[in-house]
């Protein structure tokens, strides 16, 4: 479980700290840094792939000039505390930065640090590391992954933490299963593929979605892999019309392809305890579908002691989940961001969405 | 009296919430066929506006029943009161409201009324600890944690109850019998 994130000079984070808790609505106006706050997860999650640095000087809070730009990761896995840290270090010449410092702690004891160069794995003996000289242009915590268990853990974990935009536009979510793929993509335009590898390796999870879905698609039978070429599969929805040929995914509706991808996220992701980010997933969906998958969502939670951090301005979500669950996002007049818990309507008389409807929710 | 194709449930907080999901899911209910209203109020006024809100709920259910059955649970803890003052308080909300009061054989509406709390119902029906009362308040006794990890057998405790064929523990505190009593008439059809 994500506990806490740490940032400083990244785009409107300054000194930002950021600890969600297990079920979490952020809200607030456009441009408080809701959005930019998963764009630092999935950042620093490509950044610890190790084959580029994403972090360039355009991600750096404009309104400063500094050189070093930091990000802390604090997770619980399985009980062991996690501590990550990252500093990147920019010249003035350059758009692209250097990591100046890279260190991993499992519960309080450095597992892996980089310092000026220098490799220190700990995988012997925690006071006597081995030392190799090494570039810093990227990560290089991944080094250190077949050679110590933390190491591999965190990063395992942080597969497992999913920064999601369902885009259901049909050019993004693309019919199409050319191989499979464990992980949903950002937008989830991969479904297919992603869909293909659950099809093999989750039969109960890819049961479950299916008798979701025919709940709330009137008709709808089940999702099928159909041979497209010698390697590729298509995505198609079957329907209970025996006359008509099963619909590529493309051809469904906005709403009906973002319900097959919220059922999915649903049945696999939040089911299996992960940390799930999930940012304006319900533009495209009718208002009914809502709030039976957002009760779902919240039971699996609670049952997958995994963790659902929303990101909504929807009236429906804000009424359900402001309440108990929600953290107000702001600017602050230096325009950095910070947070507070939402304040309910202290007369208890309007919705949370009637009173941030009346920018009344920070009085 | 039909059963209901539909329901709408007004409740004062997350836990209520949790509790009547869980029972109408675990009953068979379609999760479409529910919908749930919370109040927007912290603790002290959710009654108030559960009250509020009641007549007009329960207006729009009545209206609606003559084209199609529709059912309304609405949970709210009793607290210090009776549950007899809390069920009046209601019936003069529908009163104030140019409404007659509830008809248990006409109007598929449940009035739940955990006394103390909901927690309460939540303890008896998830431990079958005997001697959980009406008085205490167990709210602080718990985590929110340990309080939700018990509903999901307290729900399936309540469907069982809540079956014709049940028969209730003959020590069952007051205010669930009554709950348990009023529930089946406004619960909709299962799939």
């Amino acid at each position: 479980m994500l506990k806490r994130l740490y940032i400083d000079n990244f785009r409107c984070f300054v000194n930002f700290e950021y600890k969600p808790e297990r079920k979490q609505l952020l809200l607030g106006a456009n441009g408080s840094g809701k959005s930019s706050l998963l764009d630092a997860i999935r950042l620093l999650k490509e950044f610890l792939k190790g084959t580029e640095n994403p972090f360039l000087a355009a991600t750096k809070t404009r309104w400063l000039d500094l050189s070093k730009q930091v990000f802390e990761i604090e997770a619980v896995v399985d009980g062991d505390n996690y501590s990550y840290r990252v500093e990147n270090q920019y010249e003035s010449d350059s758009p692209n930065s250097r990591v100046k410092l890279e260190s991993l702690k499992a519960s309080g004891e450095t597992v892996f640090e980089q310092l000026g160069g220098e490799i220190h794995f700990f995988s012997g003996s925690p006071n006597a590391p081995s030392i190799l000289p090494w570039k810093t242009t990227n990560s290089s915590l991944y080094l250190a992954r077949l050679g110590n268990q933390h190491v591999d853990k965190f990063l395992g974990w942080l597969e497992h933490v999913h920064c999601l935009y369902v885009d259901a536009y049909p050019d993004a979510m693309d019919d199409t299963a050319e191989g499979e793929d464990a992980f949903p993509a950002d937008e989830l335009e991969n479904l297919a593929d992603w869909y293909r590898h659950l099809a093999q390796a989750d039969l109960e999870a890819v049961l479950a979605v299916t008798n979701s879905l025919r709940g709330v698609l009137d008709g709808f039978v089940s999702l099928q892999l159909e041979q497209a070429g010698i390697t590729g599969r298509v995505l198609r929805a079957t329907f209970d019309q025996p006359a008509k040929r099963p619909y590529l995914l493309s051809e469904l509706s906005d709403g009906q392809r973002q319900l097959i991808a919220l059922y999915l996220i649903l049945h696999v992701l939040i089911a299996r305890g992960e940390t799930v980010l999930l940012d304006e997933v319900t533009n495209h969906l009718a208002l009914r579908e809502i709030q039976p998958w957002l009760l779902a969502a919240e039971e699996a939670v609670q049952q997958s002691k995994g963790q659902l951090i929303l990101i909504s301005h929807h009236p429906e979500i804000l009424n359900q989940w402001a309440r108990e669950y929600g953290l107000r996002f702001f600017r602050e007049e230096n325009g950095q961001v910070r947070t507070e818990r939402f304040k309910p309507d202290p007369d208890g008389f309007l919705q949370p969405s009637e009173l941030i409807a009346r920018g009344w929710e920070n009085e | 009296m039909n059963r209901p194709s539909w329901v709408y449930v007004l409740a004062e907080d997350k836990r209520q919430q949790q509790l009547i999901y869980r029972f109408l899911v675990a009953a068979g209910v379609n999760p479409r066929q529910v919908q749930f209203e919370l109040s927007p109020a912290g603790q002290g006024s959710a009654e108030q506006w559960v009250r509020e809100n009641f007549a007009r709920q329960a207006g729009k259910c009545r209206a609606r029943n003559a084209r199609a059955a529709t059912g309304m649970f609405v949970i709210t803890d009793a607290d210090t009161r009776t549950v007899q003052e809390r069920l009046n308080i209601l019936d003069e909300a529908l009163s104030a409201a140019g409404q007659t009061p509830i008809d248990a054989s006409r109007d598929p509406i449940a009035r739940l009324i955990p006394k103390r709390n909901v927690e309460t119902w939540i303890l008896v029906l998830g431990s079958k600890d005997t001697a959980v009362e009406e008085v205490t308040d167990y709210k602080s006794t718990k985590t929110s944690e340990e309080w939700s990890a018990l509903i999901s057998s307290a729900a399936e405790t309540l469907v069982a109850w809540t079956r014709p064929s049940a028969t209730l523990p003959a020590s069952l505190i007051d205010s669930l019998r009554r709950g348990v009593g009023e529930i089946p008439r406004a619960l909709p059809q299962g799939n």
